[in-house]
């Protein structure tokens, strides 16, 4: 238990803060949806 | 503590990414069919007949202030547009070097062959309403005005190469080492 990178409980922190997960998701979509203009214009 | 900070920024920073491929995806998807589909052909407005000087009426001016004149740009473009017809190969079986053309590279000359012009004659024909459809088409928000292709073209289809060379450069023109002469595609 005392490895720094453990995920034994990482189920248990998806449930408590899985509002977080999910804002972090919308960000993530609405960023990758305003930056993914197809380049049209180049030469 | 520490640890359970670290983890959630991880499982924050995986929920980032996949909603950026989602992201990605869905622009994806919203962008494919503007793609494929065809602007709507409006036939240009036909040419109004010569004009004949109206008698003039002088009118008291209204000491009100004047309105804002409207601008050309400020009309929309819809039913401005007009494909232009292209042709099914180049004439002879020889296309022009339209990268000659400042502005035009490998991508947009590929392009320009797929919508059926080859020659730099073609592309000077094109009227305002053909080139607001191409440029529509292209998504190139004016480039081609702004880089006159039309004159370059026209330019280029007449043979002036004096005076396409001090206007634009060399055009891409090589020496006979295959060196790209200076001045390609810089405008003096």
């Amino acid at each position: 238990m005392n490895e720094f990178f453990n995920f034994h409980n990482s189920w248990i922190l998806v449930q408590h803060n899985w509002i977080w997960l999910a804002l972090a998701l919308v960000l993530g979509a609405y960023v990758g949806f305003t930056t993914s203009i197809p380049d049209r214009n180049s030469r | 503590m520490t640890h359970y900070l670290i983890e959630l920024a991880i499982w924050m920073l995986i929920a980032y990414f996949i909603g950026c491929l989602i992201g990605w995806a869905l622009r994806t998807m919203v962008d494919a069919p503007a793609k494929i589909a065809e602007p709507v052909y409006t036939p240009a407005p036909a040419p109004k007949p010569a004009l004949t000087p109206a008698p003039v009426v002088m009118a008291p001016r209204p000491t009100t202030t004047p309105a804002p004149a409207t601008t050309p740009a400020a009309e929309p473009m819809v039913g401005k547009m007009e494909r232009p017809k292209g042709i099914a190969a180049a004439r002879g079986g020889k296309a022009d070097d339209l990268q000659r053309i400042s502005g035009i590279g490998p991508k947009n000359e590929s392009i320009l062959h797929t919508l059926g012009f080859f020659h730099f004659d073609q592309i000077a024909a094109w009227t305002e309403a053909q080139v607001s459809w191409v440029d529509d088409h292209l998504r190139f928000n004016g480039r081609i005005k702004r880089e006159e292709w039309i004159r370059q073209a026209g330019l280029l289809a007449e043979g002036k190469e004096a005076e396409f060379t001090k206007l634009y450069g060399t055009g891409g023109l090589r020496n006979a080492k295959g060196e790209t002469l200076s001045g390609t595609r810089t405008r003096k």
